[in-house]
């Protein structure tokens, strides 16, 4: 596996030449990019977070007077262990829910809530056109975006959405576009 | 048997514990059973996208289900 010019940005949603395999991975197949939703688009969860915990903290006032101390006990811990269970499952979403680039295809893995799993791939020479966006406050701030990778044929597309410097991504795959086609 | 005696026999502390305890065992076997489906779906998807924190990740989930058994316990002999 090539892994020079290896290089993690934004906690790892921008990964040049990481050292990962995926399941349909061939002999002398490079994984060059790996690219998850850009951190900013994930603060949501982590706001809800610390939303639960302020509702639990609150929670505490009102409890006490109707339930005992082992119960208070109790749903305290409940409520904590859901709490972080909320952070895991939205960690876990954000993690493997990636877009691969490799030498020879492009790939995108989707967790639908944990439990559906959809790849979607193309091989890089049935790749007909590619299209970023980024629009908005956010993003332009931000730097991140949607690409869009259109293929030939009855092949699906595929969509990188909310990912880190969208622009770069798509001079990345013209570049391995253009060492396919040989110019 | 007059209104008071029903009234001791059906204690409202004592309906407010039985029901705390039936819902926390209800939910803690939720849990439990929620731990384990996503310690399974981190297999499938660690096997999927496999890196260096393979191990990391699914210690992380495999904590949730000895969270979800401590919970379930505590639910059946603490309340």
């Amino acid at each position: 596996m090539k892994n020079n010019g290896q290089n993690h940005k934004l906690f790892h949603s921008f990964c040049l030449y990481p050292e990962v395999r995926f399941e349909t991975q061939e002999n002398k197949e490079d994984v060059i990019l790996v690219l998850r939703a850009h951190p900013v688009t994930q603060i949501y969860w982590l706001l809800n977070g610390l939303f639960f915990i302020l509702i639990l903290i609150l929670l505490n006032y009102f409890i006490s007077s109707f339930l005992n101390p082992s119960q208070t006990f109790f749903l305290n811990i409940f409520g904590i262990i859901f709490i972080f269970s909320y952070f895991w499952l939205n960690f876990l979403n954000w993690f493997f829910n990636v877009g691969v680039i490799t030498s020879k295809r492009i790939i995108d893995i989707d967790f639908h809530g944990v439990i559906y799993k959809e790849v979607t791939e193309a091989r890089l020479n049935r790749v007909e056109d590619i299209t970023s966006k980024s629009g908005g406050y956010f993003q332009s701030f931000f730097d991140y975006g949607n690409v869009f990778i259109q293929t030939a044929g009855n092949e699906a597309n595929i969509e990188f959405l909310n990912i880190p410097y969208p622009s770069q991504v798509v001079t990345k795959i013209n570049e391995l576009l253009g060492k396919n086609h040989g110019y | 048997m007059d209104i008071n005696q029903w009234g001791n026999l059906l204690n409202i502390k004592d309906i407010v514990t039985f029901s705390f305890k039936f819902l926390m065992i209800f939910f803690s076997a939720f849990y439990l059973l929620y731990s384990f489906v996503i310690l399974k779906q981190t297999e499938v998807m660690n096997k999927t996208l496999y890196s260096k924190s393979y191990y990391l990740i699914y210690l992380i989930s495999l904590l949730q289900v000895f969270f979800g058994f401590a919970l379930f316990l505590l639910s059946i002999f603490l309340i």
